[in-house]
């Protein structure tokens, strides 16, 4: 009958999904059972490897590993790379030489694009499936030990970085390194960077200061003045009232085009953590010195000398002001003339906009202080589950040898083979272990200018070469390395930082320490109320008085409480 | 007679089960896992099982959040004026779009307010800090030109809000329109025939038919929008809003996700939802009920 036919086949479609269902759950187990075993079987070797000899050589910490292993992170993939055919951030020119070189197979557990990897961090850590290493934040990290999710690095460190890698990590003295221990025990490897990169700069139109017969400034009444002149005195000379001095957007303790380079000027410091005469440390904006300086700003605001809109617009919509003539002075860091500064100082192939590099000045005796924190952007965890941890740190050895040896550019080129083969940066953009030198800005900064007056390239490192090859480019006329030029230059932006750790005006984040259980409360909340009182006092929506109420609300609200945690974190450190 | 529709049916029911399961396993657990997280300190590496339980501590968090009252005042507010507008601006188009007679424009008319919906807010945000900028944008251009002072619609905690439900009802009531048009022509036409030979004016017609005709709709989108009294409609407010309008613009949802993506707060954010949630349920069943007893209208 066909209805028993019928019944037959539903009860046998049941079954043969039961069964799938079960075939699949039972591969997936197996497979996990493999991957163990053959964990085991290669970890072995290489323990009976390091055991009998504890002080290893270095030949052995670099010993490729035969057969190749597997080791998984997560990673962030840069919108502007622009892939080979038959590449992708899985299988490129970088991953594939560390097999080659080191039988180390880097497999991306995921990949997002750049911008969506901190939320990605967060949803993976979430979920509890962290890939062998990964890059995370500060708070991730913190959260990521306190979850007992990460490795205990100390040991590893110890034996399987290179006395080289040792080096470069502690380059700072330590404090980098230390960053990324919790109770004595390393928990990550951090990635170090020059922490000079946001120091701030004044950035001022040269060509309106001679069109307006005003001299370079050297106090801060002087870039007061010239603000006031810019905004008043028809500086583009169209005879419109369109013009403003100081250049903002609305998130105002960016570091481009903010106003921490401002607030320096006033010896205040919003964000950062300072130590007070008594010794104590305590936050920098609640001080006396910010009131001042929002007083000043809101003067400036009434007088027309900001944009009446800066607080709807991000840093490229505000950017349009720079480059469109409307605004004559911007703070930022030493990148600013690369962008956004370049888009209207170069126009079909001419520089048309004269920009002046200018230290910050005081506006008292005392140098103002550029506030720089400690310089680790981040930090590479290892997953407790992880077979091969030692891999990493093997990836990391190869990097730093890449980085310091005298001829970095030979591994560049091997590494860059295939890859964007005539972007040698793509080294810099796919290893998926990544420090940096944290001298590199004062090392352009010093021996840039000097060998551009020598004309002689040869006493610079590899990547300074090809810097100066596009400052020697631009002198000869191509107006599209003006960035290089104005960073390398003799009083460029880059001799800048290195006047500044010269002459000491460098001042370091007191705290960078790990957020303390009411920070983590309750920080989120006091920058929102810091941004709206700020805000609304620089627009003259409310009294320079309401800084004092802010303060009080400040200590109220936690930041009393915050204060006490972070000088206990620093004494029992 | 029940037993031998068993014996015939079992294989039925036997079928479902799988999606059952499926659905079990991929919707309900995870309900029940939020649920959990929500009074718990949530601690990824020991999961929703292990993980140390609080309490109702991350509700009292909430609640003693310094601006927790301004925030749940904007939220409700912003929302409850995106509900009505949202319901009355698209029903008013849909009754005048019937009203055309060349489908021509019709047709283009339905499909030049349908198109906002496809923008995302990230570029619209752009488009209305342009055009509603006090010293360049048209809007205060045009302001200008009949001799007023410019407006600060996107700085001024008094402007802010109504900026906020303008542009979400310019964006969506496209969509609904067409959803109340499709109402209208399911309504009989021989009730217009019917109207029109008995002496009524176009006017009376839309009273009398058209909006009768649409009302278990109307009574059906107004029932589901009552759900959305805590979503203002974060896409929107997040990339419009700046500092100097957190007073009147800072909602639930730009709250959480300060605290609990920027700060990891994960515990924290679940609760929110949660709360969000029961007061969606409790405005959804509400809604329901008066939907039950004044438009007889029946969901299940």
């Amino acid at each position: 009958m066909t209805k028993a036919k019928r019944t037959w086949l539903a009860a046998l479609l049941i079954v043969a999904l039961g069964t799938t269902a079960a075939c699949s759950d039972g591969g997936g187990n197996k497979n996990e059972g493999q991957g163990e075993a053959s964990a085991g079987a290669s970890q072995s070797p290489s323990q009976t490897g390091g055991d009998p000899s504890p002080d290893a050589q270095p030949e052995d910490i670099m010993a490729k590993y035969d057969p190749p292993i597997e080791i998984s992170t997560g990673a962030s993939v840069n919108p502007t790379v622009v892939w080979n055919p038959g590449e992708s951030i899985d299988k490129n020119s970088v991953y594939d030489n560390y097999e080659q070189e080191l039988g180390i197979r880097v497999k991306n557990k995921w990949a997002v694009d750049t911008s969506q990897y901190d939320a990605k961090v967060k949803i993976t850590i979430a979920s509890n499936d962290l890939p062998d290493f990964m890059y995370v934040q500060r708070a991730d990290l913190d959260q990521l030990v306190k979850s007992d999710m990460v490795m205990d690095l100390t040991e590893l460190y110890e034996k399987y970085a290179t006395p080289e890698t040792k080096k470069f990590l502690t380059a700072d003295g330590g404090a980098q390194l230390d960053s990324a221990k919790a109770d004595g025990k390393l928990m990550a490897i951090p990635r170090t960077d020059a922490p000079y990169v946001p120091a701030q700069i004044l950035y001022i139109r040269n060509d309106w200061l001679k069109k307006l017969n005003l001299q370079a400034p050297k106090t801060m009444q002087d870039v007061l003045n010239i603000s006031h002149a810019f905004a008043t005195m028809d500086p583009d000379g169209n005879g419109k009232a369109d013009t403003i001095g100081l250049s903002l957007q609305k998130e105002i303790l960016a570091s481009d085009s903010g106003l921490i380079g401002y607030f320096s000027s006033y010896h205040a410091y919003p964000g950062k953590w300072i130590k007070t005469a008594s010794g104590q440390v305590e936050y920098g904006g609640i001080q006396p010195e910010v009131k001042t300086a929002l007083k000043q700003l809101q003067d400036m605001f009434k007088a027309g000398e900001l944009d009446k809109e800066f607080m709807v617009k991000d840093s490229s919509k505000s950017a349009e002001l720079l480059v469109s003539d409307k605004a004559g002075m911007v703070y930022g860091p030493f990148w600013m003339p690369s962008w956004p500064l370049q888009g209207g100082a170069v126009k079909d192939g001419k520089v048309v906009q004269d920009w002046g590099i200018y230290a910050v000045p005081s506006i008292d005796d005392k140098p103002a202080l550029q506030p720089v924190d400690l310089g680790v952007t981040g930090y590479y965890v290892i997953s407790k589950k992880a077979k091969h941890p030692e891999a990493v740190f093997k990836l990391l050895n190869r990097w730093v040898t890449a980085l310091t040896r005298n001829d970095p550019a030979e591994d560049v080129a091997k590494y860059s083979q295939g890859s964007l083969k005539d972007k040698p940066q793509a080294y810099y953009t796919l290893n998926p272990v990544l420090v940096y030198n944290i001298g590199a800005q004062l090392y352009s900064g010093e021996m840039m200018p000097k060998a551009i007056k020598a004309k002689d390239p040869s006493m610079l490192n590899n990547e300074n070469k090809i810097n100066y090859e596009n400052v020697m480019k631009f002198e000869a006329g191509d107006a599209n390395q003006y960035g290089a030029y104005m960073a390398f230059k003799e009083g460029g932006s880059q001799p800048l930082l290195y006047q500044y750790s010269q002459e000491g005006r460098y001042l370091t984040n007191a705290y960078s320490g790990p957020p303390t259980a009411t920070m983590a409360d309750r920080w989120a909340t006091l920058q929102a109320k810091e941004m709206e009182v700020f805000t609304k006092i620089v627009t003259n929506g409310a009294s320079v008085d309401e800084f004092d109420k802010y303060v009080e609300q400040w200590k109220t609200l936690g930041g009393a409480q915050i204060t006490q945690e972070v000088n206990d974190w620093l004494q029992a450190h | 007679m029940k037993a031998s529709r068993w014996k015939n049916q079992w294989p039925l029911h036997l079928m479902i089960w799988p999606a059952v399961a499926l659905l079990f396993v991929y919707s309900y657990v995870p309900i029940a896992g939020a649920l959990f997280m929500a009074f718990q300190k949530f601690n990824p590496a020991k999961g929703v099982f292990a993980s140390p339980w609080v309490g109702l501590d991350n509700f009292r968090y909430i609640f003693s959040m310094p601006d927790m009252g301004r925030v749940l005042f904007n939220t409700v507010y912003i929302a409850s004026m995106k509900i009505v507008a949202g319901l009355l601006v698209p029903i008013a188009f849909a009754l005048m779009l019937n009203e055309v007679r060349v489908a021509a424009v019709k047709r283009t008319f339905q499909t030049l307010v349908y198109l906002p919906h496809f923008l995302s807010w990230v570029i619209l945000s752009g488009i209305l800090i342009d055009i509603l900028s006090p010293s360049e944008g048209i809007v205060n251009k045009a302001i200008a030109g009949i001799g007023l002072q410019p407006v600060f619609f996107l700085t001024d905690n008094r402007w802010f809000p109504f900026v906020l439900v303008t542009s979400d009802v310019w964006k969506e009531f496209g969509y609904a329109t067409i959803i109340y048009l499709a109402a209208l022509t399911s309504i009989n036409p021989a009730l217009y025939e019917a109207a029109e030979i008995d002496g009524a004016s176009r006017w009376k017609r839309t009273i009398y038919v058209s909006l009768p005709g649409m009302a278990p709709i109307i009574v059906l989108m107004a029932a589901l929008s009552l759900g959305n009294v805590l979503n203002a409609g974060f896409e929107q407010i997040f990339n419009l809003y700046n500092a100097l309008v957190y007073e009147s613009g800072d909602v639930i949802d730009t709250l959480v996700y300060r605290i609990g993506l920027e700060q990891a707060q994960y515990s924290v954010a679940t609760a929110v939802g949660l709360f969000k949630s029961l007061v969606s349920m409790f405005f959804i069943v509400i809604s329901y009920g008066l939907a039950y007893r004044f438009a007889n209208y029946r969901l299940f």
